[in-house]
């Protein structure tokens, strides 16, 4: 097996096991292994953007004269951004950030108010309160009837006003209603994070598809990180 | 001339203009607003893009005076330093000179250390997600029960070693699913969507300027 092979392997397992060595407590390997994240997630980001400008320009605003314009404007306004390490120029960031801002809420107002709101309402209008020969579904679509409004009404209605009234009842079904669906998104992000964690464990362990070398890998740095932190931790002076 | 310039009045105005100019299309059919709309989200795109040095700038600031006065983990910061300049240089979109998005030592950077360490970083929360749950998910009321039982039902009926023996939960997990967190989704939605709505008629207005504030004048 090459040098090039075996290198990205233990490279990935390298970094796997330092990012865990967090689990041990707060480590140098961990540190390492954090800022070059962070320090290659930003350079990523530089490399991604620049390709971006540099794919629109060549695929599109550089087609015609007046697109060139219009596009060396658009980098100027961006260049506006900088303004902002400057206290005396600090004002024109202000006129990019209005740009990006302002597009931004007009794109949310087209957009929000169809489908996070309208459409909402549509879909539970809909909603058959009996379905013949299924009382299953009936019940179920008489308490996501009962339920939806309450939720809203919740989160309409705060303090004392929520303590009076209907509206006491209404924040008990509502209180529950929330409780069981949260509950049950907090699940799934419980799986969803150890569905990432067995990716991980398999690619430690060589588990096909992952690189049987991986396996090895594994074993040596494990044992060196781990001797080392437990070195690390012997060695470290004591706070009294 | 220069006061009027900085004046805040003037980033208000380009926001409810840039607002407008996205919201009219969509009620009125207008071609030329239309099309000017269009160029608008592309022009934003590429002034979003145009960012991404400020925070290299702030990176560079921070870690850089670290490592100029020697500050406590100074070494840490230079990683980090030389983590970003590589990992940029080698992504450049020069391709004739063998750099840009194939260049094999960004492709390195990318596959072997940075996919890596950014999908360990999301499952290492799978231990304390776990560690947290333990503490929240205790019976001591009906609503903390209520997060207990759904909880523990969507994380059974997702594990084999349970739905094998016990397949309705896979069904308790579909109706939990369509009922009450429909309902939670659908009345979280609708609330952040007038929430949204009026934040975005505030500044639309000019009434809310908290993104303007800094720089020392508001």
């Amino acid at each position: 097996m090459s040098l090039m092979t075996l290198l990205p392997i233990w490279a990935a397992v390298f970094f796997t096991l330092a990012i865990y060595s967090f689990l041990y407590g707060e480590n140098p390997w961990f540190r390492f292994a954090e800022h070059v994240y962070a320090g290659v997630s930003v350079g990523y980001a530089v490399a991604f953007n620049l390709d971006y400008l540099r794919d629109q320009w060549v695929n599109r605003w550089s087609m015609s004269g007046g697109m060139a314009v219009l596009y060396l404007f658009a980098l100027a306004m961006g260049l506006l951004w900088y303004a902002r390490f400057n206290k005396k120029y600090f004002f024109l960031y202000r006129w990019t950030l209005a740009i990006v801002v302002g597009t931004g809420i007009g794109m949310a107002l087209r957009t929000v108010v169809f489908t996070q709101f309208l459409d909402q309402i549509i879909a539970q209008a809909r909603i058959p309160l009996f379905v013949s020969g299924d009382p299953l579904q009936s019940v179920s679509n008489i308490l996501l009837t009962i339920m939806t409004p309450c939720v809203l009404l919740y989160f309409w209605f705060t303090g004392g006003a929520r303590e009076t009234g209907p509206m006491k009842h209404i924040a008990k079904i509502a209180r529950y209603t929330i409780m069981a669906g949260f509950g049950a998104a907090y699940g799934y992000t419980v799986l969803t994070r150890f569905s990432l964690l067995i990716g991980r464990s398999q690619f430690l362990l060589g588990n096909p598809p992952n690189p049987p070398e991986a396996k090895m890998a594994f074993i040596t740095i494990a044992l060196v990180m781990l001797a080392s932190l437990i070195g690390y931790d012997l060695l470290k002076p004591k706070n009294i | 001339m220069s006061e009027k310039l900085r004046s805040i009045e003037i980033p208000i105005i380009i926001t409810a203009i840039c607002t407008l100019l996205q919201v009219i299309p969509y009620y009125f059919n207008i071609p030329v607003i239309d099309q000017a709309s269009a160029i608008e989200r592309d022009w934003m795109l590429l002034i979003v893009n145009m960012a991404v040095f400020v925070g290299v700038i702030s990176i560079g600031q921070v870690h850089g005076r670290k490592i100029m006065r020697r500050r406590d983990n100074w070494e840490y910061s230079v990683v980090l330093m030389v983590a970003l300049i590589i990992m940029a240089i080698t992504g450049l979109p020069i391709e004739s000179i063998g750099l840009g998005l194939d260049n094999p030592i960004y492709n390195f950077l990318f596959i072997n250390v940075m996919t890596p360490l950014g999908s360990t970083m999301y499952s290492i929360l799978a231990f304390f997600i776990t560690s947290a749950a333990y503490r929240a998910f205790r019976a001591r009321n009906i609503e903390a029960a209520l997060i207990l039982v759904s909880g523990t039902i969507v994380v059974m009926s997702n594990a084999p070693l349970f739905t094998s023996s016990l397949p309705f939960l896979i069904t308790w997990k579909n109706w939990i699913f369509d009922v009450p967190n429909t309902a939670t989704m659908r009345g979280v939605m609708m609330g952040a969507a007038l929430g949204a709505i009026a934040l975005a008629v505030r500044t639309l207005m000019g009434i809310e300027r908290g993104y303007l504030r800094g720089g020392g004048a508001d």
